[in-house]
């Protein structure tokens, strides 16, 4: 699947604030639960699963890559993206984050070839910190469009 | 020509920060010019799957579960499970050690 399926524009968020985490992971998966990707109860297990793991979906600084299992209510793959202007962390000790990616998988690896434009970003600091930056959703879903045709 | 390193890497789910972990872990191996194979699973399954590999890489929040599950393969724990410096500097040693490098 192409990457450009993978993620829409109407997908990409632009967030002030959350008050909590459980909030930033329901915020997260909002775009996915209304378009119909996964089900309401995808966020709850995700965050039902953080109590018991920790946040383990926080890579590094900034990024989270929040997702379940296929069978923690996803129905389609896709991916969100949500953008908060003020950092919010997980755990006591996990790092601050404002770029949170949502994946809905299906399977362990049909989604390879959108993660690889993830790891892309992923791995590069400087381009975390450059789509932090951006001003606008349409901004920030070319930004992760333009990584995906570098690829 | 050498023997391909099977390494494993591993999250909560096997699927989203272990498989973005996986490709950071190559991008390294391949600069370090080591051939190698990887996958990613999730940690509940890293006792069976284990037997498969050669080397584990997982975030440190898992360290105490993976370590309790004994593999006997050497492991690699990360703080940033994408970040290649840091990757680099705790996977090289690993690497010495199995002649690897």
């Amino acid at each position: 699947m192409q990457f450009s399926e993978m993620l829409k524009p109407e997908n990409v968020r632009i967030v002030q604030s959350v008050d909590t985490w459980q909030n930033a992971i329901r915020l997260a998966c909002a775009p996915l639960e209304e378009g119909g990707y996964v089900k309401p109860c995808y966020a709850d297990n995700i965050i039902a699963a953080t109590e018991k793991m920790g946040p383990y979906y926080v890579l590094t600084e900034d990024v989270a890559l929040v997702h379940g299992r296929p069978e923690d209510g996803v129905i389609k793959q896709q991916f969100a993206v949500t953008l908060l202007r003020e950092p919010i962390k997980f755990s006591e000790d996990s790092f601050e984050v404002r770029l949170l990616v949502t994946l809905a998988a299906q399977d362990a690896n049909s989604h390879i070839d959108a993660m690889r434009v993830l790891a892309g970003i992923f791995c590069d600091q400087d381009k975390i910190n450059e789509i932090v930056a951006l001003e606008t959703p349409q901004q920030v879903y070319d930004a992760f469009i333009a990584a995906a045709s570098e690829q | 020509m050498a023997k391909q390193l099977r390494i494993l890497t591993v999250c909560g789910n096997g699927l989203g920060s272990s498989f973005a972990c996986q490709m950071a872990v190559e991008g390294v191996l391949k600069g370090l010019g080591v051939d190698c194979k990887l996958d990613h699973d999730s940690v509940s399954s890293v006792a069976s799957a284990a037997r498969n590999f050669d080397m584990i890489v997982a975030a440190q929040n898992f360290q105490t579960q993976i370590e309790g599950a004994n593999t006997g393969l050497p492991c690699v724990f990360l703080k940033r499970l994408v970040d290649k410096k840091e990757i680099e500097e705790k996977i090289t040693p690993v690497l010495q050690e199995m002649g690897l490098l």
